[in-house]
Order: structure tokens, then C-alpha cells, then sequence
């Protein structure tokens, strides 16, 4: 290629560059981003559902075609025995919470009731790295920014940053840079910040007692469990600890939340 | 000959079609990743894949969460960014 050649391609380019930046410029200064997005929710929602579907009628030809029956019948006799422990489990948490709620009505603490709403979610964090939700209640449904976001009933998961008319969009609490005030080793209060993939990390004195495994619950939210402590890390030099923490739930593995409205 | 050439130029556009509609499922179904392998081979096959910079504006309208106060736009930025570089270097490699 020859040099003139190639200084008109780079001129090309330098022009192409400089068309998008105004293309980007346009969709940020004007309210053309929300329009588009709006619109851009409206398509994909459908279209998410039908993958899904999709996606589990593929899954389970495949499992069909692939596995024998001696390995299926084999398969299936290990989930029916630990669906027998997951039950038994469940009943004991199921207990648990109930007398929760009970002692928060005797101290006429609001309990959730009929504020909540149960969504599937479209898509996860493992399509983007921003730790967002996508759930297929929108303005049709009521939910508005701020309504917090449950999975499994206690574990509190994120909060509602943008509606649309069908779809919601929810940010993780987990996401990087978020803050947010929690319990931790029953009553000492602290700042978590999120670190992606449903991690977080919190500061506390070195002689504050926490210990692995402990549980860590919202401030905002009375039964709102967040997590429980992984690994704490002391360095002799720094009067500070820091405590990592991981969700009590798999983030990459969420199909169903509830949403609790705020109002 | 000119049959030929026409149905060779319909070829490159349904190979196209068919590249621009596994970015997009990609873009839906499949890890932010995978989406970013496909769009870099995709600006690397095709000349002036400016597709990459589409997916990255669908990428922040379908996930970002520019509703928090700041705009985050990770997506469309990348995407413009790539598409300018691998343009560049196309025109200093041997083969384009």
C-alpha cells in the first residue's frame, strides 16, 4: 500500500471518529437517549423471553439425546434425594422467618405484605459488566426507581435504577462503586462497597469482632440479608480490617426476584 | 461474468447479515465478552465493521445504568475505540 494510500485510510478513520463523537455527542445532549432506550427495551423483551424458552426446549432435547437411561434413572433418584434436603432445610428457614415476621409485627414493624411483585429477570450481570438486572415488570406493574429487589425472599440483591414501559432496570448492590449502610456480626453498623460478581468489601477498627461466616444484613431493609463473610484480611500496620464479603446468592444465576415497591 | 460478481457480492452480504445477527444474539444471550471477541473478529474480517459501534450503543441502551446520575457508557466509547484503532491498524497490516 502506498503512502498517500494509506494517509487518506487514516484520514477516513479520523473522520469516522469524528462523526460518531457528534452522533454521541447528539444522543447525550438531547433527550433522543431516553426515546431510543425506551424503544430499544420494548424489542428486546420479547425477544429475551422467547430465548429463554427457547433455550430450555434446546436444553432439554439435548439432555434427551445425550444422556441413557440408566444414567437418567441414576441422575434422578440424587435430585429426588436432595430435593428431600433442600426441603427439609427450607422448612426450618421457612420457620425461621415466620416467627421473624411475627416478632416484627408484635413490634409494629412494617412487614411486607402485598408490596411485593414477583419478576423474572430477563438478563443478567453475566451479559455486562455494569452488575445490572433487567426484569420484565416495568411501568405496567407499578414499579418505580428506588423499589428494592429481592431474590429467594430475604437476600437483597439491588434496587430499581430505570422503567420502562415493560422492563425495569435494576443496579446490584454488588456493583462496583456502590455504598450502602449494613449489619454485620449482629449489630456493628458499617459502609459496604460493591466489587462486581456479587462481592463486597467493608472497613472496620481491627478490633471489632467479626468472624468468618458471619451474617450481614441491610440497614434499610429489616429482614434484607445481603451476604455473609468470606475471608478477613488483618495487616499488623493498618488499625483497619478488611472484611470481604459474598452474596448469599449466585448473581449469574438469578431467573426470579421480587420487588419490593417503596410506596 | 457479471452473474458471477452479483452472486458473489450477495454471498459477502448474507455472510455479513449473518455475522451482524449472531452479534446481536450474542449481544442478548451470550457473556459481555463473547460479544466482545465476536465484534473485534467481526472489524478484523469485514472492512468498515462500523456494526461494532451499533452493538456498542445497543450495549449501554439494553444495560447500562445510566438512570443512577452518572452516564455510564462503557459500551458506545468501547465501541467507537475499537472501531477506530483496528481501522488504523488495518492500514498499517499486510493483507488489508
Amino acid at each position: 500500500m502506498s503512502y498517500r494510500q494509506s494517509n487518506a485510510k487514516s484520514r477516513k478513520t479520523l473522520r469516522g471518529g469524528a462523526i460518531g463523537a457528534i452522533v454521541l455527542a447528539l444522543l447525550l445532549l438531547t433527550p433522543l437517549w431516553g426515546f431510543i432506550e425506551n424503544g430499544v427495551q420494548r424489542v428486546a423483551a420479547p425477544i429475551w423471553r422467547g430465548g429463554d424458552a427457547l433455550g430450555a426446549r434446546v436444553f432439554s432435547i439435548s439432555t434427551a439425546f445425550v444422556s441413557n437411561k440408566e444414567a437418567l434413572v441414576k441422575k434422578n433418584q440424587e435430585l429426588e434425594e436432595e430435593i428431600k434436603a433442600i426441603r427439609l432445610k427450607l422448612l426450618d428457614r421457612n420457620l425461621l422467618l415466620e416467627e421473624n415476621l411475627e416478632l416484627q409485627e408484635m413490634l409494629g414493624r412494617d412487614v411486607y405484605g402485598d408490596r411485593t411483585i414477583s419478576a423474572r429477570a430477563l438478563s443478567g450481570p453475566g451479559s455486562s459488566p455494569y452488575d445490572t438486572l433487567v426484569i420484565d415488570i416495568g411501568e405496567n406493574k407499578g414499579v418505580a426507581v428506588g423499589d428494592k429487589i429481592f431474590v429467594s425472599g430475604t437476600v437483597m440483591a439491588g434496587n430499581i435504577v430505570e422503567v420502562f414501559a415493560q422492563t425495569s432496570r435494576a443496579l446490584l448492590l454488588s456493583s462496583p462503586g456502590e455504598e450502602f449502610e449494613v449489619f454485620i456480626a449482629g449489630n456493628i453498623e458499617a459502609t459496604a462497597k460493591g466489587r462486581g460478581g456479587g462481592n463486597f468489601t467493608i472497613e472496620l477498627p481491627r478490633d471489632a469482632e467479626v468472624s468468618v461466616g458471619d451474617v450481614v444484613r441491610t440497614v434499610s431493609s429489616s429482614i434484607g440479608i445481603i451476604g455473609f463473610v468470606e475471608h478477613i484480611e488483618v495487616n499488623p500496620s493498618n488499625p483497619f480490617q478488611k472484611i470481604f464479603l459474598k452474596s448469599s446468592i449466585n448473581i449469574f444465576d438469578i431467573s426470579w426476584v421480587e420487588v419490593l415497591k417503596q410506596n | 461474468m457479471g452473474g458471477s460478481s452479483k452472486t458473489k457480492l450477495t454471498e459477502r452480504i448474507l455472510v455479513r447479515a449473518l455475522a451482524d445477527i449472531t452479534l446481536v444474539v450474542s449481544l442478548l444471550f451470550a457473556p459481555w465478552q463473547a460479544t466482545l471477541v465476536l465484534g473485534i473478529l467481526g472489524a478484523f474480517i469485514f472492512p468498515r465493521f462500523f456494526e461494532i459501534i451499533i452493538v456498542g450503543i445497543l450495549f449501554d441502551l439494553l444495560y447500562a445504568p445510566t438512570g443512577v446520575g452518572v452516564m455510564v457508557l462503557l459500551g458506545t466509547i468501547s465501541g467507537m475505540a475499537l472501531y477506530g484503532s483496528i481501522e488504523y491498524a488495518k492500514t498499517h497490516l499486510r493483507g488489508y
